[in-house]
């Protein structure tokens, strides 16, 4: 998969992967990417994991900023890096409000990681509405996103396919 | 005299898994649907061990952990911190361990069995 060629065809893209090859695929994409000015939305992983695990596979994060929500429901968030947002870990529609007010700054790309994170809140019927609302907010600028998404969540997923342009399904 | 765990994760299915598993092994289960209901709880029964997730609906666990006093706690989500993180939060009150979702039956029911 081309990615790069994907997104220049494509604004927003839904890649569906098996959970084994998740890693590999999340860690091929953000090095392509990585050149351009990413903006990196982690629903899984803390800014330090993410820091650490670029680090090791030598992936320059010079032009990435992570929006974070997750480290807050751990610990209080001090001395914050000017290249992250530490965003409301217990709240959907506090966090997405934010992420809209970020993707202002005209970001080249923007990795959302992973609705399949998302849709394990409560509030599932909410979600919809969210990445919905957040996609119109994507195409109002020319930040082309890449959404990922395990493809074993089977009543949700499907659904989603709906409101991007393209999903790609990757095999094992 | 079995020994109490409380499961504490906002999907039921993990929640009930976790507690056909440990019941299994002749743990009596708490069941408690976010951080808030744990706490609940706690002021009726005093559980031996707690399974926290992470990331959930509520206060955040890092306001619940601190109102829980004397009984030792294991995170046990998909949530991937850093070793640095991990070793942070390892020497603050009473998180005695992590457990990775998604986790392996057997090293769950060790990690249990060595900790509560």
């Amino acid at each position: 998969m081309d990615i790069i060629k994907e997104l220049s065809d494509n604004q927003t893209i839904l890649l569906l992967m098996p959970g084994i090859e998740y890693n590999k695929i999340v860690l091929e994409t953000i090095k392509t990417l990585s050149d351009k000015r990413v903006c990196y939305v982690t629903l899984n992983k803390t800014y330090g994991a993410l820091k650490e695990l670029f680090k090791k596979n030598k992936i320059k994060t010079d032009n990435i900023l992570f929006v974070d929500a997750i480290t807050r429901s751990l610990k209080e968030a001090k001395d914050i890096p000017k290249e992250c947002y530490f965003v409301s870990p217990t709240s959907i529609s506090d966090a997405f409000a934010a992420l809209h007010t970020i993707i202002q700054q005209e970001y080249d790309y923007l990795v959302f990681d992973s609705l399949t994170n998302l849709f394990s809140y409560k509030e599932t019927e909410g979600v919809e509405d969210l990445i919905f609302v957040l996609l119109n907010k994507i195409r109002e600028t020319k930040t082309k996103a890449v959404f990922y998404a395990l493809n074993e969540q089977e009543k949700f997923i499907p659904r989603c396919c709906m409101y991007v342009e393209k999903t790609i399904v990757i095999e094992k | 005299m079995p020994k109490t765990i409380m499961i504490v994760d906002d999907e039921a299915d993990i929640r009930e898994t976790i507690k056909t598993i440990l019941e299994r092994e002749g743990y009596n289960t708490i069941l408690a649907i976010d951080g808030d209901d744990c706490l609940k709880k706690l002021e009726t029964v005093k559980p031996n061990l707690i399974l926290l997730d992470i990331m959930m609906p509520g206060t955040p666990v890092r306001d619940i952990v601190k109102k829980i006093k004397g009984i030792k706690i294991v995170y046990c989500s998909a949530v991937r911190t850093s070793d640095a993180e991990r070793e942070q939060l390892l020497s603050n009150g009473n998180i005695i361990d992590f457990i990775q979702k998604p986790f392996d039956i057997n090293e769950l029911i060790k990690k249990v069995k060595k900790m509560a």
